[in-house]
């Protein structure tokens, strides 16, 4: 990883955390390849065996209801064609596992990431060097936020892509399924990618000030960066509730949650509709008022960097 | 103004805590001077604005900017070595060169990678597999590889064996220092640097007790060594410290000179150390040691 084509300072980010982002999406990729191999090969006999049964007697295939329709195209051999879903599903069940695996590791990356130099003591050997702060805290929300997640995207599309054939392969040699047409096979995937890419992006600015406010717990820290982060909101909102009797601060935190992870999931249940998820961010006043909170807690992060960064 | 550091009042409280009483202190360039006061003098906190790290009152300058505004500037020319700027145990030392290379325009890799070819450090190793020792080495060759005009020691070789502090003076005089930069140091052996030093700032209690050049020190200061029986008369000159020696007394002199004390006995400069409790001494502990000479 000596020679990625990155500024220097994002360069420093992957060095420091090559296990989070570059050797946990390919552990997660070798593991779900492997799986899906072996998953194959074991159902392959099975599915031999319950097709001959369904065959025989088709009354016992009302017993999978919803599934019995897939199952009558696939016997019939126009899966593909009469449920090019199937095709999207396919890819969308394999970016689960890496979007779950990021999801925990960027938290924990922008948690850590303005605490970790704090404690082993080497803040004062990069504050030695002409690098300001402000270029310090935006570069690790930039990588936390968006770059290092790219390589679990680039890892899941990969192994989606390993899926997608392994199944058409499976389908069309063994069951004797109809191949889609390329152009189907093309665009399904194209849809996929920019789906989750757009998905992720989306994610990342509604999630944006819980992102930054992870940074300005691991700038304020002394001790546990996860108790400053958690502990804190856990108690304004229980004080805010006992004296207010209000939930203002619970809405503040689920309103970017649940929009942030509405996006992703609608990104890969309907790539088609990105325009739309994009118009639907950008007129929800929720969704500025977020990029200034963001903002403001950044700057709280740089300045606690600046004049408060002695444990 | 060719002066490197400009201070003039510095001052400096945590609550109500004055760790900094009103400091002025000017640095030329091309000195090396030696910043010495025991703990808790207020010496970390003096380089600490210097070095833009936390912010002083009063009127500061180095290179002439301000070091807290202009902190990111500053670090372009001045480089600095404390004793907890410790290096990540993660970053691998070709990462570091590459890093260095990448954010610092006057760092020079080839003259990095020259010192480092001296030491057994490999470039594919991470800092956290090193011994303390390499540890040094290594950063000191990261430094040493600036082309700064202020470089900034401060306990520079704490907890290094005997061996390797040796090496770090040297190598410091020999490969990096000539006229165009300035050294500020601070040590508590201060043995270690008395011969290198061009200028002498003693610290105690956030105020400076002693800033001078080496020769005015030398000039300003006598210790003389009586036997017993010369006590006496030796005290009439108004020393400012005596201390026991086996089989004498030994004084020391502010503004007497050497002609006028060598009758008495042995005429010298006093050794830094010696200087250093000299003029740091509270008068209840001057009084004590006094009254045990006595």
């Amino acid at each position: 990883m000596n020679h990625l084509p990155l500024p220097i300072q994002f360069q420093r980010e992957f060095w420091e955390s090559r296990g989070s982002f570059v050797r946990t999406p390919i552990w997660i990729a070798l593991v779900l390849a492997a799986l899906l191999l072996m998953g194959m090969l074991t159902s392959s006999f099975e599915i031999d065996l319950a097709l001959n049964e369904w065959r025989q007697s088709p009354e016992q295939m009302n017993e999978f209801e919803e599934g019995a329709e897939l199952l009558q195209a696939l016997m019939r051999g126009d899966l593909f064609s009469s449920h090019p879903q199937v095709l999207r599903m396919a890819l969308a069940a394999i970016s689960i596992p890496f979007v779950f695996a990021l999801l925990l590791i960027s938290q924990m990356y922008l948690l850590g990431c303005l605490y970790g130099d704090r404690k082993d003591k080497s803040v004062l050997f990069w504050k030695s060097l002409p690098v300001s702060e402000t270029r310090v805290v935006l570069t690790k929300l930039v990588f936390g936020a968006l770059l290092g997640p790219a390589i679990f995207l680039v890892a899941s599309l990969a192994v989606g892509l390993l899926h997608l054939l392994m199944m058409l392969g499976f389908a069309s040699l063994k069951l004797g399924v109809e191949m889609p047409g390329l152009g189907t096979l093309l665009s399904t995937f194209v849809g996929h990618s920019l789906g989750l890419m757009s998905g992720w992006l989306l994610f990342a600015l509604w999630f944006a000030p819980l992102f930054a406010w992870l940074l300005l717990a691991s700038a304020w820290s002394r001790k546990s960066p996860f108790l400053v982060a958690f502990g804190v909101p856990v108690v304004l909102m229980v004080v805010e509730l006992w004296l207010l009797r209000s939930v203002n601060l619970w809405n503040a935190v689920w309103v970017p949650s649940h929009e942030s992870f509405e996006a992703l999931v609608q990104s890969q249940l309907r790539p088609w509709a990105l325009l739309e998820h994009w118009g639907h961010a950008l007129s929800a006043p929720a969704f500025w008022l977020g990029a200034v909170v963001t903002a403001g807690f950044t700057a709280g992060a740089i300045w606690l960097r600046n004049y408060r960064y002695e444990l | 103004m060719n002066a490197v550091i400009e201070a003039r009042g510095l001052r400096k409280a945590y609550g109500d805590k004055t760790v900094l009483k009103g400091i002025d202190l000017t640095l030329e360039r091309g000195r090396i001077m030696g910043l010495i006061g025991p703990n808790g003098a207020g010496k970390t906190t003096l380089l600490k604005g210097i070095l833009g790290l936390a912010p002083v009152d009063g009127d500061l300058k180095v290179l002439g900017l301000n070091p807290q505004r202009h902190r990111t500037a500053l670090m372009e020319r001045v480089s600095f070595i404390a004793d907890t700027a410790i290096l990540p145990g993660w970053l691998k030392v070709s990462e570091a060169l590459a890093y260095m290379e990448g954010v610092h325009p006057r760092f020079d890799r080839a003259r990095a990678e020259d010192f480092l070819s001296r030491t057994g450090i490999e470039r594919r190793s991470r800092v956290k597999e090193l011994s303390k020792g390499m540890i040094t080495q290594l950063h000191l060759a990261l430094i040493m590889a600036i082309d700064s005009q202020l470089l900034v020691l401060d306990e520079p070789t704490l907890g290094l064996d005997i061996l390797y502090r040796k090496q770090f003076y040297t190598s410091l005089l020999n490969d990096y220092f000539d006229e165009q930069k300035t050294i500020l140091v601070t040590t508590h052996q201060v043995e270690e640097i008395e011969h290198l030093l061009t200028d002498v700032v003693f610290i105690g209690d956030g105020e400076l007790k002693l800033n001078s050049t080496m020769e005015a020190l030398e000039r300003e200061y006598v210790e003389l060594q009586v036997a017993p029986e010369q006590v006496a008369e030796a005290r009439r000159f108004g020393p400012i410290h005596e201390r026991t020696l086996l089989g004498g007394v030994s004084l020391i002199y502010e503004g007497v000179s050497a002609e006028v004390l060598s009758p008495l006995g042995e005429v010298k400069t006093p050794g830094l150390a010696d200087l250093f409790v000299a003029k740091l001494q509270t008068p209840a502990q001057k009084g004590a040691s006094q009254g045990r000479t006595a």
